[in-house]
């Protein structure tokens, strides 16, 4: 059923259309991010005068450059972690159905519920006493603590849907728990990676809060950091805000886009092959 | 990902996070004598930028790292890094206690440095230097002096030809003249919840804190309340004003920034503000705009006006400050004429000390005058014994436009909300 | 069983209740896998040991004393913090909000996010770039989307512009400043963020089933709902249980947004127990209350994606 009939056609308009309504604010955004602090034509009407001052000011005025390089930092090793040994963990509690397996999940599951003010202060004096204040270091440990019970969560949702006859083959051929996972579940559930990635990625790169507090009084800062570093409660410069906000999330969209194909194929042919 | 690609990855990560340990750990601990840290809200940032440019500038040699955050971000992160004995050697405090990290809130929990020796510390005219101490010692240092009032756009006014309103009844008529003309008197951005109190704050001066200058402490004392008090009087007066169509259309759907440049533009003639608004709307207006803030009337009698003027950015020093010794020079050059004249400049202020060498803006000028005869009167909340306090006013004040509660019931859960301490 | 084992039961009953495996394969992940493989939660179980237990039930304990969040003393009062709950008139507005939020965020955003799915998981030509586009809103912090929406809900901002360039100004509303409006348009706001998120977790349960499936022709006599229900609908399980349990979590926690719009005015119109706490433990120099108040929020909580699990158990989460 490969053809692209007039129904294909008519749910393409329709999706083109609420593309358009959803994209709409972020259109705005951009308009916004290309218009000059004084213009004040609707922010519906398109830039008359672009200008990319906003972009540079927002770059050099948060020090972008240098809060890329420590966001990027950041979320590539904790967003790692948190892959390696959410996926790990989530095989047994999705798989084993003895008592200890069902407990396991349900305190990881607690972690999802737990409001952040509770951890808070505690969290910051064991950072303190490790010495890791005013390093991106911290942030790498809490992220991959933070985001195991999310991402375990997840895992451990669609291991358990993965038929158990891959499995059963693997272990005819000899494969202990160890091969079956890294050889069969593993590039089974690669979209399921897919997905834990992006989300991790967009929780660790937009946290506000904690990176603030850990890494105050130090140089480097992460991007939602440096970019609101210049947003006060007097003058608030949103054609730049929104002009950093771009920078910072292109590399996401990109990251997401490249990625959507290969994980969709990569599964594909996992699933006849 | 393959079995080998992973145990690399992990090795690598490993590798990467005992590395920038090492690398982290030897440069976090900077305790040496010329660094300083300090922490403040992002309103600050551009007069700090100035400041510590200048100080650097006199004392080669020496670094001063800064970190500025937004007011809710700022409160939370300061307290918490100051429980754990990790917060810069300066930190930006409030006046008085109405706020979880003013002076004698901060001073109680015992982490500000005694400045009371310091030879500016007996300067602060009568105003400010109560909100600076606490139980009769000094605490922290008042840089800036700021107000409340009107901030009228004069080139709209003008164009309007209106004048400013010196009487509450000739403000009830301006309001009127105004919608005539199309224009709105007062624009409010009551969605901004700090700046529902403005409005109280400008008038309680002539209505309640003028007439009895111990209203604070009968009020500590447990002698006046809101309810009971020509508090009322300015509720009552809150509510007039939106009954004559002194506001525009949505108070409560406008926010700061949307009340401002409605003055920027010319289509609202004023707005109740800060006196940092002045410089915000002349940001946004078309050059040449002339701006005036003025106080606002709230009696038949011009010469009663008050206006609402008090200490405005505040620094104290960090009990446990790494570098104490830096930490007081910074201060001596903040409180000296030079270091306060530079950052009142920066941030369209007055000085927190008066002296001859500054040169005001004239759209400040007012204000300049009222502090120098004695009459303004502080921000209320300063005197506040928790923060509760003002958080209550902010809500009943939304609810009061809003219709949803009555004058008295207002001051009421003000009044429980005094009581109620922390 | 005690009704704590018999919770955790149903908790892993609901994603794939174990009736869903022959008993052949019972036996065999039984013994080849559990036997040998316990060790391999423990990396993660360290972490969150260490970054979200532990530091937690530490805080937890602030509840049950009178630390103001930055006194180096403090007092053991009991109960006494809860006690102060339960007389709080501010409490039980916020309990109000909180629900309605939760459950209209929880419907809508998954029912949004559901159609997205279907709609880009076809044969469309636009279907890789409105993937993205639909993807967007929930890349950009919710602190910049509160912002954004804020702007766009000015009573003369781009959303009433809109509804006047088409005639309907009798839709024009001040969408924040009405408090009886304000909660509705936090939900619309989280709904439009995040319903690229769920649509995100949909399509990768989705890559079991061949993308014609849905508008393939009507030759085998179903229409496309049958088809859906029996077909995809079963492929779909666990996303569908991750999804609600995601979003009803987060509409219960929510803050952010609610925060940047609103600060949970006007008045309290649009207080949650998120706020409140963010106001006692930060604002009001009353840390403790706020903790012996998130302390509620979670077993709150708990009980709530609890019994939505058990339901979804019993009802159309299974294959």
């Amino acid at each position: 059923m490969n053809r692209y009939t007039w129904r294909t056609f008519i749910l393409e308009a329709v999706m083109v259309l609420v593309g358009i309504v959803f994209f709409l604010p972020v259109y705005i955004l951009i308009n916004l991010a290309l218009k000059k602090p004084d213009d004040a034509s609707s922010p519906l009407a398109p830039a008359t005068s672009l200008t990319f001052q906003n972009f540079s000011d927002a770059w050099s005025q948060a020090n972008l450059g240098q809060a890329l390089v420590t966001s990027a930092f950041v979320t590539v090793f904790s967003v790692a972690i948190i892959v390696a040994i959410s996926a790990l963990a989530a095989y047994p509690l999705a798989r084993v159905t003895k008592r200890w397996s069902r407990w396991l999940f349900f305190i990881f599951m607690i972690g999802l519920l737990l409001p952040f003010q509770l951890a808070l202060i505690p969290l910051y004096t064991t950072i303190r006493d490790l010495g890791l204040l005013g390093n991106p270091v911290s942030l790498v440990l809490y992220y991959a603590g933070l985001q195991v019970p999310f991402s375990v969560f997840l895992y451990t949702g669609f291991i358990r849907a993965v038929p158990l006859d891959y499995e059963e083959a693997a272990s005819i051929d000899g494969a202990g728990p160890m091969r079956s996972f890294f050889s069969v579940i593993f590039p089974l559930v690669r979209p399921i990676t897919g997905t834990v990635i992006i989300l991790n990625v967009l929780h660790v790169w937009n946290d506000f809060l904690t990176p603030l507090l850990y890494l105050s009084g130090s140089s480097q800062q992460t991007v939602p950091v440096a970019l609101f570093s210049f947003v006060s409660q007097y003058v608030s410069q949103w054609n730049l805000v929104f002009a950093g906000l771009v920078i910072t999330i292109a590399p996401i969209l990109i990251a997401y886009f490249a990625m959507q194909k290969t994980i969709i194929k990569g599964f594909a042919s996992g699933l006849k092959g | 990902m393959h079995k080998k690609s992973l145990l690399a990855l992990s090795v690598a990560v490993a590798a990467a996070v005992s590395l920038s340990a090492c690398a982290g750990g030897s440069s976090s601990s900077s305790g040496d004598a010329k660094t300083l840290t300090l922490a403040a809200t992002t309103n600050e940032k551009p007069a700090l930028d100035a400041v510590v440019a200048k100080f650097k500038e006199q004392n080669p040699g020496v670094d001063v790292k800064y970190t500025t955050s937004a007011l809710d971000q700022y409160q939370t992160t300061t307290r918490t890094q100051l429980s754990s004995g990790t917060a810069p050697d300066v930190v930006f405090v409030w006046p008085g206690e109405g706020n979880p990290m003013a002076t004698q809130v901060v001073a109680k929990a015992g982490y500000l440095e005694d400045l009371s020796n310091q030879s500016w510390a007996n300067s602060f005219p009568s105003g400010i230097k109560p909100v600076t101490q606490y139980n009769g010692k000094t605490y922290s240092a008042a840089v800036t002096f700021s107000g409340i009032g009107a901030v009228y756009n004069m080139t709209a006014m003008n164009q309007a030809g209106l004048t400013p309103p010196t009487t509450w009844s000739g403000l009830l008529q301006f309001c009127s003249q105004a919608k005539a003309k199309g224009k709105t008197a007062f624009e409010l951005g009551a969605q901004t919840n700090w700046v529902t109190q403005l409005i109280p704050y400008s008038l309680t001066p002539t209505l309640v804190y003028g007439p009895n200058p111990s209203f604070p402490e009968d009020m500590s004392n447990g002698k006046a309340t809101f309810a009971n008090s020509k508090w009322s009087d300015a509720m009552n007066k809150y509510l007039q004003m939106q009954n004559a169509g002194c506001f525009q259309a949505n108070p409560l759907g406008t926010d700061y920034n949307a009340s401002l440049a409605a003055v920027a533009k010319g289509n609202a003639l004023s707005v109740i503000q800060v006196n940092s608004a002045v410089a915000a709307i002349s940001q946004q207006a078309t050059q040449g705009t002339q701006l005036n803030l003025l106080p606002v009337p709230a009696t038949d009698n011009a010469s009663d006006t008050r206006m609402a003027g008090a200490a405005g950015s505040t620094y104290g020093v960090n009990a446990h400050a790494k570098n104490k010794d830096l930490a007081i020079k910074f201060m001596n050059f903040l409180e000296s004429p030079d270091g306060m004249n530079l950052y009142a400049q920066t941030n369209k202020a007055l000085p927190a000390v008066p002296n001859d060498s500054f040169k005001v803006d004239p759209a400040l000028a007012t204000l300049q005058q009222d502090q120098k005869d004695g009459k303004t009167d502080a921000f209320m909340d300063q005197n506040w014994p928790n923060a509760r306090v003002q958080q209550t006013l902010f809500q009943v004040v939304q609810d009061l436009l809003a219709g949803k509660t009555d004058i008295s019931s207002a001051l009421k859960q003000m009044d429980s909300a005094y009581t109620q301490g922390s | 069983m005690s009704s704590a084992q018999s919770q955790s039961l149903a908790v892993a009953e609901a994603a794939a209740p174990a009736s869903a495996l022959p008993r052949r394969a019972q036996k065999f992940s039984a013994r080849r896998i559990g036997a040998v493989s316990w060790w391999f939660v423990v990396p993660a179980l360290a972490f969150y040991f260490f970054v979200v237990l532990w530091p937690s039930i530490e805080g937890g304990a602030y509840a049950f004393t009178n630390w103001d969040g930055l006194s180096a003393t403090k007092d053991f009062v009991g109960l006494a913090q809860f006690q102060r709950i339960l007389t709080d008139p501010a409490g039980v507005g916020a309990v109000v909000h909180t629900l309605v939020i939760a459950v209209a965020i929880t419907l809508v955003q998954n029912l949004v996010g559901l159609l997205l799915a279907l709609g880009v998981h076809t044969k469309i030509k636009s279907r890789n770039i409105l993937r993205v586009a639909l993807f967007t809103p929930a890349v950009i912090t919710p602190v910049a989307t509160g912002y954004l929406w804020k702007y766009l809900m000015t009573p003369d901002g781009a959303i009433n512009q809109i509804l006047g360039f088409f005639g309907l100004t009798w839709l024009q509303h001040d969408w924040l400043g009405d408090s009886n409006i304000a909660l509705w348009s936090i939900v619309a706001t989280v709904v439009w963020q995040f319903a690229g998120y769920s649509m995100v977790i949909f399509l990768a349960g989705l890559q079991g089933v061949p993308e014609d499936v849905l508008e393939a022709s009507t030759l085998d006599g179903a229409g496309p709902f049958r088809r859906f229900w029996y077909v995809v609908r079963p492929e779909l399980a666990p996303a569908i249980t991750i999804n609600l349990m995601l979003s009803i979590i987060g509409g219960l926690k929510l803050f952010d947004q609610v925060w940047v719009m609103t600060s949970g005015g006007p008045g309290t119109s649009t207080d949650t127990m998120s706020t409140l706490i963010y106001k006692n433990a930060f604002q009001f120099g009353d840390f403790s209350y706020g903790i012996a108040m998130a302390l509620v929020l979670t077993v709150f909580v708990a009980i709530l994606s609890s019994a939505q699990y058990k339901l979804l158990g019993k009802q159309g989460g299974s294959k």
